[in-house]
């Protein structure tokens, strides 16, 4: 069946099979393996993607549920050779480790402050919840999200302005 | 002055090359890499911990389109690679043949053309099994009524599996707990324990059999033993085999050991003459990668005192070893027990020889030996004397 999707602004449109893992229609068919996949029953987190601005476990959802949808992934948070504050501040903070969890968790944290600029500590913790660090733990991770939260605006105004 | 904060001590903080890599999405782990004419693997695992096979038949399994073969332990034997060492110094069956041995052991291999494909085609062989009764249970593997699983090793007469191993000095460990004030023994269980690194073990087996050179893709902690190992199993010159290893998305020693899919993916590419990507699931590392078994263990300690010279001068590797309380008197609730009465020999009550197999008590504040009597593996001179036989 014909899916057709927006992938980081670009409109795609693909034959697949009707029980294709978001997850797998990425890293296979559109070659963006930056979205890991790590347990296949959303547990792990690893291959959080942003599904209209909402952060997703895209392997529970099928691609075909996608279409007409507007998914964003690790790929997409640089910009014009600038970093996202998110991806400033993991680097930052020593936020990652093995890197198998970060793109999950960075796109939770865009996520996150897209629609909440400035959350604390408690609200990152629970917004980071479903995803699952296995080197570095999470005190950095939190660290990481609050420097993207302080230096979020600034930056978003330097690539508009 | 300068301080420190001007020049910081050596370089400083340092900041990690590899996150650039990371945080864009661009790290090259293993299910990231596609090799051009790729096929894909799938493991077919016994859902029984202990059972006869009587037959496996592949036939429906290859009969579908996209499956290009499927590997049994029988073509594993015509291609001498039925059987593979393990990191515990004994053999592992790659698939299993006559019998299985545990929950989850790999049974069969389908190669395919893509993942789902691969996976579609476990559901449609047919193996029949005799099941058999299990142990379940670490505590009863060695009673004398308990199944023999290991039949198929010669001269095995128990479930006692690994090696059995002792270190330090014998008369030297006896004398100690011999003079010791207080002797406390215990039985400690230790639940199932597995590393779970976030990404799962696979391998990719790319076997050229023009040159005989084998190229394998693998995100393990260990690839030189690996090479040898596999050098080993498949016949092949240590130099006609080249391991990468790429970015590793954690290990914790659950990427040290060699596993039979490595081997299937190996044997897979040899067969199919075209490279072989093998990624097992979570279900499966979780169930038959390398872990901790539950483990039961029986623990001695023996506390030296100021009074009790013979433990102070002869460390015991057993008394380093130990968790177990260091008494239980000072540990009493009420007790006024000074840090300073404490270094003094206890009275004749207070010995205690027998084995306690009760839950092992948390010593209280007051009752936690002081720094300059508390046994240190790093004052005593202790060395790693294991001996292996």
């Amino acid at each position: 069946m014909n899916v057709t999707m927006t992938v980081n602004g670009e409109r795609v449109t693909r034959d697949v099979e009707p029980r294709q893992l978001l997850v797998h229609f990425l890293r296979d068919t559109l070659d963006l393996t930056g979205t890991h996949w790590g347990c296949d029953t959303s547990n792990c987190g690893a291959c959080v993607v942003l599904m209209d601005g909402k952060p997703l476990k895209s392997c529970t959802a099928l691609a075909a549920m996608c279409e007409g949808h507007e998914i964003r992934t690790v790929e997409s948070l640089e910009v014009d050779g600038r970093l996202d504050p998110v991806q400033q501040g993991f680097h930052e903070h020593h936020a990652l480790q093995c890197g198998f969890c970060t793109p999950g968790m960075m796109m939770t944290a865009r996520g996150l402050l897209d629609e909440n600029p400035n959350p604390t500590e408690e609200e990152i913790r629970v917004a980071i919840s479903g995803g699952i660090c296995r080197c570095t733990g999470y005190k950095n991770i939190v660290a990481a999200i609050r420097w993207a939260a302080e230096n979020d605006a600034p930056a978003r105004q330097e690539v508009s302005g | 002055m300068t301080t420190t904060a001007d020049r910081p001590i050596g370089f400083g903080r340092l900041k990690r090359k590899e996150d650039a890599r990371f945080i864009r999405g661009q790290g090259t782990y293993l299910d990231d890499i596609k090799l051009p004419g790729m096929l894909h693997g799938a493991i077919l695992r016994s859902p029984f911990a202990h059972a006869e096979i009587v037959s496996i038949d592949t036939s429906r399994a290859l009969a579908q389109p996209n499956v290009a073969a499927v590997v049994t332990a029988k073509d594993l034997e015509t291609l001498g690679l039925a059987w593979m060492p393990t990191i515990s110094y004994d053999t592992q069956a790659v698939l299993a043949g006559d019998k299985v041995r545990f929950q989850g052991q790999e049974v069969a291999f389908v190669i395919a053309t893509d993942q789902y494909s691969a996976n579609d085609a476990l559901a449609l062989i047919d193996v029949e099994y005799e099941p058999l009764p299990a142990v379940v249970n670490a505590r009863k593997a060695l009673d004398p009524e308990a199944p023999l699983i290991r039949d198929d090793k010669s001269g095995q007469r128990d479930n006692l599996a690994s090696p059995t191993w002792e270190a330090g000095d014998k008369e030297a460990t006896d004398r100690a707990f011999a003079e010791a004030d207080t002797v406390v023994s215990r039985d400690i269980i230790y639940p199932r324990c597995h590393p779970a690194p976030l990404e799962t073990c696979g391998m990719i087996a790319d076997f050229n059999p023009e040159t005989g050179q084998l190229d394998l893709y693998n995100g393990n902690q260990a690839p030189h033993a690996h090479r040898t190992v596999y050098a080993h199993v498949a016949g092949l010159a240590e130099h006609m085999i080249r391991i990468q290893c790429n970015d590793i998305g954690g290990g914790f020693g659950n990427k040290v050991p060699v596993y039979p899919g490595y081997v299937c993916a190996i044997a897979g590419s040899i067969v199919a003459g075209r490279p072989v990507k093998w990624v097992e699931n979570r279900s499966e590392n979780l169930m038959s990668t390398g872990l901790r078994a539950t483990t039961s263990c029986a623990r001695r300690c023996a506390p030296r005192t100021a009074r009790s010279p013979a433990c102070a001068s002869t460390p015991s590797p057993i008394t380093v070893l130990s968790t177990a309380p260091r008494n239980r008197r000072s540990s009493r609730p009420g007790s006024s027990t000074s840090s300073a009465a404490r270094t003094t020999c206890r009275p004749p009550t207070c010995r205690s020889r027998r084995s306690t197999p009760t839950r092992p008590q948390a010593a209280s504040p007051t009752g936690a030996p002081s720094a300059s009597r508390r046994p240190s593996i790093w004052s005593s001179g202790w060395s790693m004397p294991w001996r292996w036989r």
